[in-house]
């Protein structure tokens, strides 16, 4: 029984690529439409209320795609604390893109619908076969629930001054992982989560580069918004006490802990790169560290104002891609120029 | 309305779905669904009901007298399956609402023989290469010499091959303004040569409606088919809207009133780590929640409904945002609700596969007649005359909220355009707010007074607009307006119903407030404060009121009548 449920840690967290592939390809469609589609007289890419969706369904992908790799990463460099990882990634990774996809078929509109509709049906089928990652190798439930049980540590050890050279590893993209040892997966995390308790550190990090670059002053406001409600949050799991019949509460807990994840990976993730990629659109000044921040605060119920300019660069950068999911991926340094397609 | 207990009525005929044998239960609505094609025993059952008698004003001879108990009265077909209600003849009533609204008297009384024959009439107004965005249709009609000339397809219409007649949107003008459409009623014996009919669309829910396409290029009719002056097909149709727009989603309630009822079987007999799933606190909250969202929606309908009836010069953004919101309820308390079927959920057959059909089915009615985006756009183009004439304290006419009491008889003819006088529903809310005494609990008021600084903030909002903010040009935040006016009004309905008094509610438990409260919190998350999640009592007050109208089969909404018996 041991091994199976230490397998689920690496499954669980691999599980989000499938998300990213549905993710990708619902985007590449939507996107392909947007720019066919005329209504009212313009194409939907014209319209105001058609490009917040898809600049959202962005933001929703960059997330994913932040909290995937620093997941993913995190079996090599912080395999004690999969137990958490793993289930704060399959649950956020598939619920997120089910609603990136949903968003995607409300521009689509009544094709989404039609088995032989846009792109012979292609969008349909992927929105369907998506819906069931969410739910097979441990669905929503269960994995709020093992975030529930393991909220006590996370806590606990939010105080705790991360290991810098550590979190140097897990984020800098360019740096090899060690070797994968699993000996040292858990089911429970002794650590808590240290990319969680990282958030403080980091966003110090972001304030100090901050002070000699002003571009980045809302990144580091947004990031800082993000640091306060943590510290809040952190303060009420004190009062969480473990109990045998689980409240909704709890649970509520669970998912906000996820979210703080991502934000705190998202913004470790381009703290320890973007130097490589100061000249690509994307990473410049923070715009997809922007674009993630602002997702996670409002899903947490702080949603901060819409950036327009933002919203422009970043549907501007997906479009001049080759691919537009492509565009999007934080592997690549320079986006691939859109010619051949 | 005190004669009538159709409702009831058809609840009966259709019986107990969980029951194995039923030929119109659940098992018989999933095999049909996989066959594609509408269950045989429940058409048949609904043409002995006469089903379309529902849908033909009694001044023509049908039942249909106010549009509050059209919604409800098919809502006990939607419980079961909503590809019967949309396949049997849900379109016969949207294409006939037009012709009762804007046809002659000969044209109207053709057309209620018809349905009272229990015939089809198919809505094609749709081409898929323009959606929503009507005035740019591309079918074409030629008036010349008592005939009329088509040429064109109309897309994914629903029955357009089985049904007698039709009712055909189509260009009679060059530009796309308002006066560039007509519309005609054709019987189809009348079309020569016989127009050709495009493959069956397929689709992932509704998957036993015939959704087709008709191609009527060379085809000829008399002119007399015509509905109205040539060049009205927008008035016209917008007026019907008005109907239609708060009938189905208010019909479209049933699918989650049974969602409910689903999802509490399954949570009581479902067994984890040796409890049930419904011991689990988190699960229940997901009931609770859902119930209330239902209770919301319901409050929404059913008041636009009546306030159609009082006033039917309301303005197309009232029931523009029913259809906005209702769908967006359903949708979302559904999701929430599959989540608590774990991996049952993707399980084709045992008692509660049928949740899975109605999770397909139900994101069809959201898109089918005018999609979300489409709804937003006529509540914005309506909201500064809102805001500068309508939105000021002004208590509802006692029968607005008064489920007893007699509305006057619907007159479809005074359906207006442009609203902006009066906002009955807008106006109900300032005043309830600026009456609530001492008795209204704390807690209440303060989110009562919330709702209305909400109001007064959209409308600074709206008078300080841009005019590129009332059309598809709108900025986000143009768009965010009409949302927020949509879950204002839902406010508003509920505060409404809930001050007058909701029977079942209070009689049985004595608590009152646990559902103003629960409905008040989770409309307030979707204007931005808060998420909505419902305080641990709150959940466990409404839990024990939805688990009791379970056990004795009593519906999830507003008027918990008998179900599934």
């Amino acid at each position: 029984l041991e091994t199976v449920l230490k397998s689920l840690l690496l499954t669980r967290t691999l599980c989000s690529s499938l998300s990213l592939g549905a993710g990708a390809h619902a985007l590449e469609l939507g996107l392909d439409f947007a720019g066919d589609r005329h209504l009212y007289g313009r194409s939907l890419l014209e319209l105001p209320r058609a490009r917040a969706v898809l600049a959202d369904v962005c933001a929703e992908y960059l997330l994913v795609q932040a909290l995937s790799l620093v997941g993913v990463r995190s079996i090599h460099t912080l395999t004690g604390e999969m137990s958490l990882t793993s289930a704060a990634i399959k649950y956020l990774a598939p619920t997120r893109t089910d609603r990136l996809i949903s968003n995607v078929g409300q521009v689509l509109g009544a094709r989404a619908l039609l088995v032989d509709g846009h792109a012979c049906g292609q969008f349909e089928k992927l929105a369907r076969d998506h819906r069931i990652v969410g739910i097979f190798d441990g669905n929503t439930h269960v994995n709020l629930h093992a975030i529930v049980n393991e909220l006590p540590t996370v806590a606990r050890r939010a105080g705790r001054k991360p290991d810098a050279d550590a979190l140097t590893e897990l984020f800098d993209l360019h740096r090899p992982v060690p070797a994968f040892d699993p000996q040292r997966l858990s089911l429970l995390s002794r650590t808590g989560s240290s990319v969680f308790a990282a958030l403080p550190e980091l966003v110090r990090w972001l304030q100090s580069l901050g002070r000699h670059r002003p571009e980045l002053a809302e990144a580091t406001a947004l990031a800082e918004r993000l640091r306060q409600h943590q510290d809040s949050f952190v303060t009420g799991l004190a009062g969480h006490r473990p109990a045998r019949v689980v409240p909704a509460a709890a649970f509520r807990a669970a998912e906000n802990f996820t979210w703080y994840l991502a934000g705190s990976a998202a913004l470790g993730l381009w703290l320890g790169n973007h130097e490589r990629h100061d000249t690509a659109p994307l990473w410049r000044e923070g715009l997809w560290l922007r674009a993630v921040l602002r997702r996670v605060l409002t899903a947490l119920g702080q949603p901060p104002p819409r950036s327009l300019t933002d919203d422009d660069t970043v549907l501007a950068t997906v479009l001049d891609g080759h691919r537009y999911a492509a565009a999007l991926s934080l592997l690549t340094s320079s986006p691939t120029q859109r010619g051949t397609r | 309305m005190s004669n009538s207990n159709g409702e009831e009525d058809l609840e009966r005929l259709f019986g107990d779905p969980f029951d194995d044998h039923n030929p119109v239960g659940f098992r018989a609505v999933l095999a049909a669904d996989s066959a594609r094609r509408l269950p045989a025993a429940g058409e048949r059952l609904l043409d002995e009901w006469n089903c379309n008698a529902e849908f033909v004003p009694v001044a023509l001879g049908g039942r249909w007298r106010d549009v509050d108990e059209l919604g409800r009265r098919l809502r006990p077909v939607f419980r079961r399956d909503a590809a019967l209600g949309l396949g049997y003849g849900v379109t016969s009533l949207m294409a006939a609402v037009n012709v009762w609204t804007a046809g002659s008297a000969a044209q109207q009384d053709w057309l209620s023989g018809e349905l009272l024959q229990r015939r089809r009439t198919a809505v094609a107004f749709h081409e898929l290469a323009h959606g929503n965005d009507l005035l740019r249709n591309d079918c074409t009609a030629r008036i010349t010499d008592g005939q009329v000339i088509f040429r064109g397809r109309k897309e994914v219409i629903n029955n357009v091959e089985r049904a007698e007649s039709v009712l055909l949107l189509a260009r009679t003008g060059e530009d796309t303004g308002g006066r560039s459409q007509s519309l005609f009623l054709i019987d189809k014996k009348e079309l020569s040569p016989h127009p050709g009919y495009l493959p069956r669309w397929a689709t992932t829910g509704m998957r036993a409606c015939e959704l087709g396409g008709i191609d009527v290029t060379g085809c000829q009719a008399p002119a007399a088919t015509l509905v109205g002056l040539p060049g009205t097909a927008a008035e016209t149709a917008m007026r019907a809207f008005q109907i239609t727009r708060v009938a189905l989603p208010s019909m479209a309630l049933g699918i989650l009133d049974t969602a409910l009822h689903l999802a509490y079987r399954f949570a009581v007999a479902r067994q984890v780590y040796g409890q049930s799933v419904s011991d689990l606190p988190v699960v229940r909250a997901t009931l609770a929640a859902a119930f209330v969202d239902l209770l919301t929606a319901d409050c929404l309908a059913t008041a636009a409904a009546r306030a159609l009836q009082l006033d039917p010069r309301p303005g197309a953004g009232l029931a523009a945002a029913v259809k906005y919101l209702v769908p967006q309820l359903l949708d979302e308390a559904m999701r929430a609700l599959s989540l608590v079927f774990g991996s049952t959920f993707y399980i084709n057959e045992g008692p509660y596969a049928v949740f899975e059909k109605f999770y397909r089915d139900l994101p069809l009615v959201s898109v089918g007649h005018a999609g979300p985006t489409a709804c937003l756009l006529t509540i914005i183009a309506e909201l500064p005359v809102l805001a500068k004439r309508a939105w000021r304290a002004d208590p509802a006419p006692a029968a607005l909220f008064d489920l007893a009491a007699d509305l006057p008889a619907l007159d479809l003819t005074r359906l207006a355009l442009l609203g902006g006088r009066r906002d009955l529903l807008a106006s109900s809310l300032l005043a309830d707010i600026a009456t609530a005494d001492a008795r209204t609990p704390v807690r209440v008021l303060e989110l009562m007074t919330n709702m209305g600084d909400q109001l007064s903030m959209l409308g600074r909002q709206c008078l300080a607009a841009a005019p590129v903010e009332r059309g598809p040009a709108a900025s986000a935040a143009g768009f965010q307006a009409g949302e927020r006016y949509a879950v204002l009004l839902a406010a508003a309905a509920c505060i409404g119903f809930w001050r007058h008094g909701i029977p079942l509610i209070t009689d049985q438990t004595g608590d009152d407030t646990a559902w103003i409260q629960a409905a008040l919190l989770r409309l307030q998350a979707r204007l931005g404060g808060g998420d909505g999640a419902l305080p641990e009592l709150l959940a466990e007050t409404l839990f024990g009121q939805l688990e009791r109208r379970v056990l004795q089969r009593r519906s999830g909404g507003l008027r918990p009548t008998a179900i599934f018996r």
